[in-house]
């Protein structure tokens, strides 16, 4: 499918959409009475024949059953996560840049079928665009990956004379690797974890839906580069909401403190943690456009020999491997 | 969500009704704005969601998404097929007026308006979600090459009378 749209269709795609009111509310829907068609004399002649091939239809109906069951079958059981992501932007910046492009806000669902080792992942925007990847073999790792639509820059930016600083969310469409790896927490995956990085703040508190969790926090203190401007300090802040339970990250953030400049915050919440069945078909890429995928890293080779620091070191030809990780 | 009195509807009870709903709300009213305009487009779902989780064949349905796109484009289609000329004509009237509040010019208005249900659906679901033909030939239930023709026609269309 062409994305060459010309002005005019975009133009009139967006006018119309733009124009949508509200949906209805769930209450309103449960009030609603839809009106009854109106039958037509020719429209109840029709119905006798109906009726009549109704009858005959009913032996049809036994086999429609079968594939009925079948196709229930055919579905899968998957764990599904939903996250909503936000950007809270707190910049002096004396000429934000606006572009329609982007979104600062995003729902990602999340399906994952360990079973069938594939995971799905779709983005939808605020203006009702969405996009999809499937990864295959592995959610860190995948062996096959193809997506589908386009994804939106989830980004910010703000110009300092004549240099541009930029912060792009970390949770920009498909799930990040460490989150990804946190939604299935008895798989411990080959990135590191909130664990392994940050460091314990309070074992009792509770994220911003209320749910009883630990808090971690890791923070990094450095210098940006802006392009020709001199260099800034900055301090990067990422903060995990854990239920200590079972280890799932129910909501994330991270946020950057250009000094001089105000922050930006990038914030990850879980809303729905459920174990589902979708069709077979959910995961099912025809026509959707393949994407790269690296190969899984092989951990540093052993050092061969030589000197380690400066140090003489005699190598083990046969070494075991370390007993801490 | 449940309703007072004696419903006649069982979606009341079903959460994952509920859920379902709630997640493609936003994309349905958008459909329905492209088919009847935004005038009528909270009807037309309201009509196609209540009508489909309320049917017996809605527990078989497994891929809602589409099934509900499909009952809006019906339920649009209904909307024409019910409509006198002289209520059309009345509503057109009434529609110029509402332009200047919902945001739609009238070229554009009159422009999509020469569209007919198919391209309309076609296009909306080609632009907005980027769909192959095949996947939109599927949601819709219609063949591939009256996807491809509808579209084609759609966007000639459009940038006839919009250029």
């Amino acid at each position: 499918m062409s994305n060459d749209w010309s002005p005019e269709v975009s133009r009139a795609m967006h006018e119309v959409a733009d124009a949508a009111p509200m949906p209805p509310s769930v209450d309103a829907l449960a009030m609603h009475r839809p009106p009854t068609p109106q039958r037509s004399p020719v429209g109840a002649v029709a119905a006798a024949v109906v009726l009549a091939l109704a009858i005959v239809a009913g032996l049809a109906a036994v086999a429609g059953r079968e594939r009925g069951r079948d196709a229930a079958d055919s579905t899968v059981e998957v764990y599904h996560a939903r996250y909503t992501t936000m950007i809270d932007v707190h910049l002096q910046c004396a000429q934000p840049l606006n572009n329609p492009a982007r979104a600062t806000t995003s729902t990602i669902d999340l399906w994952a079928d360990r079973t069938g080792r594939q995971w799905r992942d779709t983005v939808t925007y605020p203006n009702g665009t969405t996009y999809d990847v499937v990864r295959r073999g592995s959610s860190i790792y995948p062996t096959q990956m193809a997506s589908r639509g386009t994804a939106l820059d989830q980004a910010v930016e703000c110009r300092l004379g004549a240099d541009t600083y930029r912060f792009v969310t970390p949770f920009n469409g498909v799930v990040s690797l460490t989150t990804a790896a946190e939604i299935t927490p008895g798989e411990r995956p080959y990135v590191q974890l909130p664990s392994d990085t940050a460091k314990l703040v309070d074992a009792h508190v509770v994220d911003a839906r209320g749910r009883p969790t630990q808090l971690w926090e890791m923070r990094v203190e450095g210098t940006m580069n802006s392009g020709t401007v001199s260099e800034r300090r900055l301090t990067q802040v990422r903060r995990w909401w854990i239920d200590a339970t079972d280890g799932t990250v129910t909501q994330q953030q991270f946020t950057d403190s250009p000094e001089g400049l105000g922050t930006v915050t990038s914030m990850i919440t879980m809303t729905v943690s459920e174990k589902i069945r979708v069709s077979a078909g959910h995961f099912d890429t025809s026509g959707w456009t393949p994407m790269e995928t690296q190969p899984r890293p092989e951990p540093p080779a052993f050092p061969s020999g030589g000197t380690t620091g400066g140090v003489a070191s005699t190598v083990n030809p046969s070494p075991e491997p370390s007993s801490t990780p | 969500m449940a309703g007072s009195g004696a419903p006649r509807h069982r979606m009341a009870v079903d959460l994952r009704d509920e859920e379902i709903y709630g997640k493609h709300a936003d994309d349905l009213i958008r459909f329905a704005t492209t088919l009847v305009g935004p005038a009528r487009a909270e009807d037309v779902v309201a009509n196609a969601v209540v009508r489909s989780m309320t049917s017996m064949a809605w527990a078989t349905v497994v891929e809602p998404r589409a099934y509900l796109f499909r009952a809006v484009m019906n339920e649009a289609r209904m909307l024409h097929r019910g409509e006198g000329r002289r209520r059309r004509r009345e509503r057109a009237a009434a529609d110029a007026e509402r332009t200047l509040h919902d945001g739609i010019s009238l070229e554009v208005r009159d422009a999509v308006g020469r569209l007919t249900l198919r391209e309309r659906s076609v296009l909306y679901l080609a632009y907005w979600h980027d769909m192959s033909v095949d996947d939109i030939a599927q949601s819709l239930g219609i063949s591939r090459r009256t996807t491809e023709r509808a579209l084609t026609e759609a966007r000639r269309n459009l940038e006839e009378q919009l250029s």
